[in-house]
């Protein structure tokens, strides 16, 4: 059923059968919001990594962090299984990633990215070649723009003669995570 | 003039000739608005933008070289100018700014690369790597909330340290190395 404050209220409330539209009349339309927001069913997702991922690459390898304990899954387009995002509409998503990586003596670089079903968008690299046993972090947030059912994923590959990075989780904090929101 | 919903909606919303106001209901003081879909405001200013093709020589002598990330991913409310790199706001308020920037590092000893937001009221530095050695590959990315006034402005600016004007700032169309995001956060 649809709702129509218009003559009272300058900026426009119209309603269809699965959205309700704020339009513009006069002036630039702008909404006040004199209390918080709290939206339990904008997508949303936080997971971390329980647990070290031994020599997963270190040899140019592609690998795409399992991150397997989620604390937030609004929506449920997480999939906790593959390390896969879905966009369950399409929309502008801000994803954050911060990854913990042990590095062999082989390393020559490391690569960290958000996979955007076919792009890659880099969130950090290092050239360096420490020739030495190295921890660092990776990370970075990135606003990109989704499409329904596109898939967003976390990709590290360390560059080197050796399959021996370590990426590093545990159980007890949150070393190596990624988490994702529809922006409103 | 007012209209008053609470025997419908427990927040009151009123109006005014340009603004929509939503208020907890007195009598029931709710304090917050609970949505029960996905929400989202395609007039809400949002931005991303990448860099499309390399930029030679554009420091490592200390040289502040601002991007112009021209290819632009999306820009809801066209508050960024992908001909000048600079992001203007269209009003008060806070803004999510994210900066990732690729670059090939100095081809003379070791230096030192800092990215950074240069906007009207401050410059927030995203990310300082010391050790640079020359010639190589990296990628520095940092967030940051700004504070910013209607048509204040902000860009991304690259400064390698230490040795000629050598550095080169990477661009692409196939994998994104070199990207400026924005969000007014609501």
């Amino acid at each position: 059923m649809a709702v129509n404050n218009a003559v009272n209220l300058v900026p426009a409330i119209s309603g269809t059968a699965n959205q309700i539209a704020v339009s513009q009349v006069g002036a630039a339309a702008t909404i006040a919001l004199a209390s918080s927001v709290i939206n339990t069913s904008q997508p949303m997702f936080m997971a971390y990594l329980s647990a070290n991922a031994v020599n997963v690459t270190g040899d140019g390898t592609v690998y795409t962090i399992l991150f397997d304990t989620v604390s937030i899954n609004q929506g449920s387009s997480y999939n906790a299984g593959t390390g896969i995002f879905t966009a369950p509409i399409t929309g502008k998503y801000l994803f954050s990633s911060s990854c913990i990586a042990v590095t062999g003596t082989t390393r020559t670089a490391v690569q960290f990215q958000v996979t955007n079903t076919t792009i890659n968008y880099l969130l950090q690299y290092d050239g360096n070649s420490p020739a030495a046993i190295r921890t660092e972090t990776f990370g970075n947030s990135i606003i990109i723009p989704m499409s329904s059912a596109d898939t967003s994923k976390i990709q590290i590959i360390v560059s080197g003669a050796v399959k021996d990075t370590t990426v590093v989780g545990a159980a007890g904090q949150v070393d190596t995570y990624f988490c994702g929101y529809l922006l409103p | 003039m007012a209209v008053n919903n609470s025997v419908n909606l427990a927040p009151l919303i009123t109006g005014t000739s340009n603004q929509i106001q939503v208020t907890p209901n007195p009598s029931t003081n709710v304090a917050a608005i609970a949505l029960t879909s996905p929400f989202f405001n395609t007039s809400q200013p949002m931005f991303s933008a990448f860099l499309s093709s390399n930029q030679t020589n554009v420091s490592g002598d200390g040289t502040v070289y601002p991007i112009v990330f021209d290819t632009e991913l999306f820009d809801q409310a066209s508050n960024y100018n992908n001909s000048t790199g600079i992001f203007t706001a269209p009003v008060t308020a806070n803004y999510l700014l994210i900066g990732v920037v690729g670059f090939i590092s100095s081809s003379g000893g070791t230096t030192t690369a800092q990215i950074q937001v240069n906007a009207t009221a401050a410059t927030y530095p995203l990310f300082f790597q010391p050790g640079i050695s020359a010639s190589f590959t990296y990628i520095l990315s940092g967030s940051c909330i700004v504070p910013m006034a209607a048509n204040d402005t902000a860009k991304i600016e690259f400064i390698n340290t230490g040795s000629t004007l050598t550095a080169r700032v990477n661009g692409g169309t196939g994998q994104r190395a070199t990207i400026f995001s924005g969000y007014l956060l609501p």
